[in-house]
């Protein structure tokens, strides 16, 4: 890791972009597809229609099925803005009080595509209560994705991923859980020690056997 | 080139599944499977005149299963899908090989003329 702080700056500054620009591609992909399925289910209503004018019958149960898919993919593409905007929002302050379990759930699901590319699954586990966090959301979603990602480098098909959330004295602890990366080395665990500096908290990694296992703390405020 | 059979290589099954059926209403033997090793268990007993690949596959990559097509079928043309909203912004992500990259979401039309062009450029090769 570089010596001078700027340097430290303009790094840390480099990775969040690139963390930004990862999930915003991600995402973008997804919303690909759902246009992409909507687009050809009207293409495909129109191909019927069609045929329906040359005077071939066009099943009921087809049209029925087409609108639904239409239905379907028009909520997943909401559901995907929604998280793109929220995600896009957690950068507006530099800290700010927000819910860890809404905001891991988010996060969670705008990388679950991540994990599914390696055919694998992403889990997420937390208590009902929310967890009131002070501190950028923004960061703590970066070190999450880093930890989540190290998981995946050499998942395979078939493996958890594991992200619970849970609150411990005063503490919001998050572990993230999946398979060690063949090398056997953690990424970058001093730039995510220092961003989890700025949010007052801390991260370890344990490797067991073929597991890894990161514990992230940061401060809560407590149930409300 | 009247007719002519094509395999779709993709995981949005809702997306290849409405896609076959519209080349099927113009005549186009389509059939799809949603992962590159079903892409080639299927490629061993049928033979196709090219191949649609979307790049981002779960399992075996989109690239990885280009290069087992041109090592295993060099005659066959795969035209490659990327998710990128314009081919210049997604080219760090044009594995080599292919006969050609289109972006999502695939105009049918477009898609239809490619393959033929793949086709005939295979042919004459």
């Amino acid at each position: 890791m570089p010596d001078d702080e700027s340097t430290h700056e303009k790094a840390l500054s480099e990775k969040s972009l690139a963390f930004f620009g990862a999930v915003m591609a991600s995402v973008s992909h997804e919303l690909n597809n759902v246009i992409g399925i909507v687009d050809q289910s009207a293409g495909l209503l129109e191909d019927l229609l069609y045929v329906a004018r040359e005077g071939q019958p066009v099943p009921e149960e087809k049209l029925k099925k087409i609108a639904e898919r239409i239905t379907t993919q028009t909520q997943r593409g909401i559901g995907l803005i929604k998280r793109m905007n929220r995600f896009a929002h957690s950068t507006d302050e530099p800290i700010l009080e927000f819910d860890l379990n809404e905001t891991v759930e988010n996060l969670a699901e705008l990388t679950r595509r991540k994990a599914t590319l390696k055919k694998a699954e992403l889990k997420v586990g937390y208590g009902d209560e929310p967890i009131k966090i002070t501190g950028s959301p923004f960061l703590l979603q970066e070190v999450l994705y880093a930890c989540i990602m190290q998981t995946l480098i050499d998942a395979e098909p078939g493996d958890n991923v594991s992200v619970s959330v849970a609150a411990q004295e005063g503490r919001a602890v998050m572990l993230v859980e999946g398979r060690k990366p063949l090398s056997g080395e953690v990424n970058d665990l001093d730039y995510l020690g220092l961003m989890m500096n700025r949010l007052d908290g801390t991260i370890e990694s344990n490797i067991e056997k073929e597991r890894i296992i990161f514990r992230i703390t940061v401060p809560a405020m407590g149930r409300r | 080139m009247d007719e002519y059979r094509v395999l779709f290589i993709d995981d949005e099954e809702e997306l290849v599944s409405a896609l076959v059926e519209r080349l099927e209403y113009r005549g186009v033997d389509a059939e799809y499977v949603l992962n590159g090793s079903d892409a080639m268990k299927k490629m061993a007993e049928t033979k196709f005149d090219v191949v649609v690949l979307d790049l981002k596959l779960p399992g075996m990559s989109g690239a990885e299963v280009l290069t087992r097509i041109r090592r295993d079928y060099p005659g066959t043309p795969v035209l490659m899908i990327t998710g990128h909203g314009s081919l210049e912004e997604g080219v760090e992500e044009k594995p080599p090989g292919a006969y050609d990259y289109l972006a999502k979401p695939i105009e049918l039309e477009e898609l239809m003329a490619k393959m033929k062009e793949a086709i005939e450029a295979s042919n004459a090769r």
